[in-house]
């Protein structure tokens, strides 16, 4: 009887265990052949999102914040910081800086990349680069026009240390908004606009300061990328 | 592959498997199943087909699979078997459609992940594909990942031409012609599907009636014969 119960749990060991490893073999053979595919497919979205945030850009140049808080440009696409990326008008000014950022929306992690601009001190494009919210409630992130107003004049002015922002990013229910550094949230994507508003928060307080007491840092002769 | 459908009951019943899916048991019109992508991707005949397409990849492949393992695995943990194989291909198909377009993939959001709640697939390889051999299972994955895939389209084809008066992205109207933005939103999706249901219902009746009528004509006409032969054989 007992030798019964050993063989069917043995049984059922071999084909979960089996039926996993040949699983898992496949996911990961199907990942190998298709993952320089979809990193080219990415990198030509994230051009894309890149010049329809910041369409006064010619040319762009990305950089990353190394350990010492200086920015340097990225070499390695594998190089740890956060990366910025730097559009540049023709004569080489600064035209705006693209910024990537992410974290948790409400079922999994919303990956945006936001544009701001350092002569008005403001945030002026979000585009969303990959969500996995509720569709037709939370995704609305991604295609609510209205919501996406909040981000053409979004203000991160900073206090004159240069140190911080001078009023955070605030998500405020829907239609209520008085404030420039204030969003407007989505009635039935709550959450999710929410989630838009602290990841754009936390990255801008960090990063817009630094890059405000870094800003020569992106002054070069030549930049590559060209429109 | 010939081998393997005709070693199930024969080639009429191998195709039968095959066209039950199109029509007879249509996923969509005639067993209500999958409605969660039916009404929320068929916005346009572009997304439809993609979506139909994956779900017919996968319910295909997990039907052969989970037929060609069946007496394999014991009753006890089939259920986590076939989902963990229906994961899988899905996970796959994920990915193939980020190669082949990140565009679509976004389009359709998280209703590939969803493909593996599908009820379709797994209502599929526990009520056939684990009591039928693999051709006949791979079959059936077909007819019915094919049916499914031409509901969708229905579905597609309808709601892009009226809601924004184009066909996979190719204008059909002129630019004067006003488009019914509501048949682009969930609303529209309910409509659409209420009114293919009730064309593909006539047609299923008419079809049927007629079946009936020829039925009858047949039975009819073997009386007469079979009246009309009786005198003489008894003189």
């Amino acid at each position: 009887m007992e030798s019964a119960i050993t063989r069917v749990n043995w049984q059922m060991y071999q084909s979960l265990v089996g039926a996993g490893l040949l699983c898992a073999i496949l996911i990961v053979s199907v990942f190998t052949i298709t993952a320089p595919v979809i990193k080219r497919n990415k990198e030509e979205a994230l051009q894309r999102a890149l010049f329809s945030i910041l369409p006064q850009v010619q040319t762009y140049k990305a950089f990353v914040r190394n350990q010492h808080g200086r920015f340097v440009i990225r070499d390695d696409e594998t190089a740890p910081g956060q990366v910025v990326y730097v559009g540049y008008h023709q004569d080489n000014k600064i035209a705006g800086i693209a910024v990537p950022a992410n974290g948790m929306g409400y079922q999994d992690t919303i990956e945006l990349l936001y544009a701001y601009e350092p002569t008005r001190q403001a945030i002026v494009g979000l585009v969303i680069l990959s969500n996995r919210e509720t569709p037709g409630l939370g995704s609305k992130i991604e295609s609510d026009a209205v919501f996406h107003n909040n981000f053409k004049q979004l203000d991160v002015a900073l206090t004159a240390n240069q140190s911080s922002l001078l009023h955070d990013i605030e998500t405020v229910k829907s239609g209520t908004k008085t404030n420039a550094w204030e969003i407007d949230g989505i009635s039935g994507a709550t959450i999710s606009s929410k989630a838009v508003g602290t990841i754009v928060q936390k990255n801008a307080a960090v990063l817009i300061p630094a890059v405000a007491q870094r800003v020569k840092d992106f002054t070069i002769e030549q930049t590559h990328n060209q429109r | 592959m010939s081998k393997l459908i005709t070693s199930g009951s024969g080639d009429t019943s191998a195709t039968d498997e095959f066209i039950k899916g199109l029509w007879r048991e249509n996923p969509i019109f005639v067993q209500v199943l999958g409605m969660c992508p039916t009404l929320a991707v068929t916005n346009s005949a572009n997304n439809a087909l993609v979506m139909g397409l994956a779900t017919a990849f996968v319910l295909t492949l997990s039907n052969s699979i989970v037929s060609l393992i069946r007496h394999r695995v014991p009753k006890q943990v089939r259920i986590a078997t076939y989902i963990m194989i229906i994961a899988t291909f899905v996970t796959v198909v994920d990915y193939l459609i980020q190669a082949i377009s990140l565009d679509m993939h976004k389009a359709l959001g998280a209703f590939v992940p969803l493909i593996v709640v599908n009820c379709l697939i797994l209502g599929r390889a526990e009520a056939f594909a684990s009591k039928n051999p693999m051709g006949k299972s791979l079959l059936d994955g077909l007819g019915m990942g094919l049916g499914f895939t031409i509901a969708l389209l229905c579905l597609g084809i309808t709601r892009e031409l009226i809601g924004n008066g184009s066909i996979f992205g190719w204008a059909v109207f002129a630019d004067s012609y006003q488009q019914w933005v509501i048949m682009l939103l969930p609303s529209g999706g309910f409509f659409t599907l209420g009114l293919w249901l009730i064309v593909f219902n006539r047609l299923k009746r008419k079809t049927s009636t007629i079946t009936i009528i020829k039925a009858k004509a047949k039975t009819n006409a073997k009386t007469i014969v079979k009246s009309n032969a009786t005198p003489g054989t008894t003189p």
